[in-house]
């Protein structure tokens, strides 16, 4: 059963139009991955789906419910959280009083359970816990964008390129902890450049060039389909 | 007269303090220069004038007053300050918000003319520290400030409402996708800067006149000191009211009170071309 539906969506900036009549589902409990070159669309298509970026046309629906063109703040107590591009923390809070920021809608009681959670998924988060965000690498700042987004108990998690200006080293260890993610049966769209590091977690795929979805498939089809790889992934 | 510089310097910075915290607060989360600022000041002076004249009792006079001016302030946020926001166009806001204090100013010079008023004392009783007599009204004036300030610290850094204007200070966007009602937010912290500005305006009522024009100087020595203490800055702005409250008693001390402005402007010129980013350097809630 599909968790997210998008229906031919129009989508960009003033006059710039850069989805261009694209559509997605994605399946409840499975990590979709959404992989294509700079400037197909992929950090778009996540800031319309939030209400970021209203659509000039086409439908969103999160489960029964039609979110197009609604606001970011209610599309996230809805249950969609995006860990964004930038990885944009609050940099002047330390990383307790970033991933405690994002449970400010939830009850009291759950709070110390998700921190143990987030902990649990990136372990070098705890020893960093009075650190200001702001003074962190570029790596542990992912990892605190990801536990934010994960602290408010999404039913779909949305990430935007978390391997971006990282080391191969940190990316293994980001991916790592989004697959201990998934294993919990959470929802998961991620975007990414890095086919080699998203295709390992994923169950369906779908590559966007020029804001449309031009093949979508499982792994294992893209696995076995040399002229696609080439083509679109230069794997 | 050291003792009485070191309290008048204490009970000007307390106001200074109390006016900029809320002229730093809303530029702080909303990044808005708000030039009405010390136009909730004169509002809320006026209004009490005209509730304690009309034989209504002084406090609920001015719990009327200062919801008025929450009301107007949320008001101007909600509407025509987010719609120009939207606009993209930051130089909009100035002069609406500029405008809107002069049609403000004006108007109350058409209902109530341009003669100096004032209220009584809510405090009556002067009190002797440090062997200098200070009047009841003053004393007052600065426990009122300092407990305001105190509270409005306590309610940002210890509620969760308070954590959502942090987060909005910080990030508007990151704040949106954490679900937070930035729009609100907005709304909220204007309305509480009104407030700020508005008892200021009150409790400095009875020991000085309520004028038309009262609501410029307000506004110069607001912006001065958030100049001062670093835009949308709250530790800054109170470190820098107090070094302008203190700075204003020399000078009355030294040469005379109606140079402080002139000596204000200075400060902040040398400011501006030295540390423009103020005494703290940067944004920080």
């Amino acid at each position: 059963m599909s968790i997210l539906k998008i229906t031919d969506v129009v989508s960009g900036y003033g006059k710039a139009i850069v989805l261009d009549g694209l559509s997605l589902e994605v399946e409840e409990g499975k990590c979709h991955a959404v992989l294509g070159p700079n400037g197909s669309g992929k950090s778009t298509l996540l800031k319309t789906i939030t209400g970021t970026l209203k659509p000039y046309k086409g439908e969103i629906y999160f489960k029964d419910s039609k979110i197009t063109g609604m606001n970011t703040f209610k599309i996230s107590r809805m249950g969609i959280s995006l860990s964004p591009e930038g990885r944009r923390l609050f940099p002047d809070l330390t990383v307790k009083q970033n991933l405690e920021i994002a449970t400010m809608f939830t009850q009291d009681k759950e709070k110390e359970s998700k921190l143990e959670f987030v902990f649990n998924i990136f372990p070098r988060l705890k020893d960093r816990i009075n650190q200001k965000a702001g003074t962190m690498s570029g790596g542990e700042q992912q990892m605190v964008a990801i536990a934010r987004a994960i602290m408010i108990d999404p039913e779909i998690l949305l990430l935007d390129e978390p391997s971006m200006g990282l080391a191969h080293i940190i990316k293994e260890q980001i991916f790592e902890g989004i697959n201990k993610i998934k294993e919990t049966g959470k929802t998961i769209l991620i975007v990414e450049q890095d086919a080699t590091m998203v295709m390992p977690i994923s169950d369906s795929i779908s590559i966007l060039e020029h804001g449309r979805i031009k093949w979508s498939g499982n792994v294992s089809e893209l696995e076995n389909n040399d002229s696609l790889r080439n083509s679109y992934l230069g794997l | 007269m050291f003792a009485n510089f070191l309290i008048n310097g204490a009970i000007n910075s307390s106001i200074y303090a109390l006016i900029a915290l809320g002229f730093s607060l809303t530029f702080g989360v909303a990044g808005i220069v708000n030039l009405y600022h010390g136009a909730y000041y004169m509002v809320a002076a006026y209004l009490v004038y005209f509730f304690i004249t009309s034989g209504i009792p002084s406090f609920i006079s001015v719990v009327l007053s200062l919801l008025i001016v929450m009301v107007l302030g949320a008001f101007l946020m909600k509407y025509p300050i987010l719609y120009l926001q939207k606009k993209g166009e930051s130089i909009y806001i100035l002069i609406f918000t500029l405008g809107s204090a002069y049609f403000t100013q004006y108007l109350f010079k058409l209902l109530f003319g341009a003669s100096y008023y004032s209220i009584p004392s809510f405090y009556d009783k002067s009190t002797k520290i440090l062997g200098e007599v200070i009047p009841g009204s003053r004393l007052f004036a600065f426990i009122v400030s300092v407990i305001t300030i105190i509270l409005v610290l306590l309610f940002i850094n210890k509620t969760k409402f308070g954590k959502q204007i942090l987060a909005t200070s910080q990030d508007k966007y990151a704040a949106e996708l954490v679900g937070v009602n930035t729009s609100m937010i907005f709304v909220v912290t204007m309305s509480l800067a009104a407030l700020l500005s508005g008892i200021a305006g009150i409790v400095i009522s009875p020991f000085l006149s309520i004028s038309p024009n009262m609501w410029l100087t307000t506004l110069l020595k607001a912006f001065s000191i958030v100049i001062l203490g670093g835009l949308g800055s709250i530790p800054g702005s109170i470190i820098a009211a107090f070094f302008m409250g203190y700075l204003e008693s020399f000078v009355s001390l030294v040469w005379t009170s109606s140079m402080t402005e002139v000596v204000f402007l200075v400060i902040v010129f040398i400011f501006l071309i030295f540390r423009p980013t103020g005494i703290m350097g940067k944004k920080t809630i």
